[in-house]
């Protein structure tokens, strides 16, 4: 393995004429549209406010819970005082 | 091959800024970021992936970033940050996929042109030339590819690519040097207008 703090592996022949090639890439870049700009926010936008509704439905859930939890004990209590 | 000069210091900027708004659920803030990284994710996805499925995984790859950002510490580049997520992102769809056949991808060399480079004809066989080495680019091993363009394509610091691919640098520069010998010999070997010189 190459050591990480050494120069960069010798060039092979050929490589000149591969960077060439390569440099034809790197002039000729894809690039993204404006319309993947506009679905990317609006699907993190909409999940956004799906994940908050989720939130907000399984804090709901879990106070109902424990609201049912404390009438079922509290009346278990009773019903054990006054069988 | 392309070299990176000496890295400055890295301190925060604008992007790291937006970042850490954009966790805090801002929407604003993540928008500016996308049309700042939009280009370079697709590009990369591209390289990775073939410019068919690129938009899409540029496209999950942001969103992934969006709901990770809380896991942004910002002790770094957001660039880097966010290219480890497109890498990860691009290699899991290629794992997905089939595998492409080699026909689908063989040379379609057309007849030389002598014309004026400027004509229509010769820049259509620019193009083509370019679409037959993205090609080859994507006959790579995954993991070789991922440097090749890290690297050669987009000029990323070892440091950096190290980062994105979350791996050591010297596993960086051995890759790094397989990728342009196996490609090198790719070329060599099914192309006859690449005119790259035998070793």
């Amino acid at each position: 393995m190459p050591d990480p703090a050494g120069p960069e592996p010798p060039a092979g022949a050929g490589d000149e004429r591969l960077d060439e090639l390569l440099s034809e890439l790197r002039d000729d870049p894809p690039t993204g549209s404006q319309g993947l700009s506009q679905r990317v926010v609006a699907a993190a936008r909409w999940q956004r406010h799906a994940r908050s509704a989720l939130d907000s439905i399984g804090g709901l859930a879990v106070a109902l819970a424990q609201g049912a939890a404390v009438l079922i004990g509290t009346r278990r209590s009773r019903n054990r005082r006054n069988p | 091959m392309t070299t990176a000069s000496a890295r400055p210091v890295w301190t925060a900027g604008p992007d790291e800024a937006l970042a850490r708004r954009a966790g805090k659920g801002d929407i604003e803030a993540f928008s500016q970021l996308v049309d700042r990284h939009r280009d370079v994710a697709v590009r990369v996805a591209a390289r990775i992936v073939g410019r068919q499925d690129a938009e899409d995984v540029a496209q999950d790859a942001l969103l992934r970033a969006f709901h990770r950002l809380s896991t942004f510490r910002g002790d770094g580049p957001f660039r880097v940050w966010l290219l480890r997520v497109v890498h990860t992102t691009a290699l899991n769809s290629l794992a997905r996929k089939r595998p492409i056949p080699v026909e689908e991808i063989e040379d379609h060399t057309p007849e030389p042109d002598a014309d004026d480079p400027a004509t229509p004809a010769s820049q259509l066989e620019q193009a083509e030339r370019r679409d037959r080495l993205a090609a080859k680019i994507t006959l790579l091993k995954p993991e070789h590819r991922a440097v090749l363009v890290l690297r050669d394509l987009e000029g990323l610091a070892y440091e950096d690519i190290a980062a994105v691919t979350q791996t050591p640098i010297g596993s960086v520069k051995g890759r790094l040097h397989r990728a342009r010998h196996e490609l090198a010999e790719l070329l060599r070997n099914n192309t006859y207008d690449w005119e790259l010189p035998r070793a």
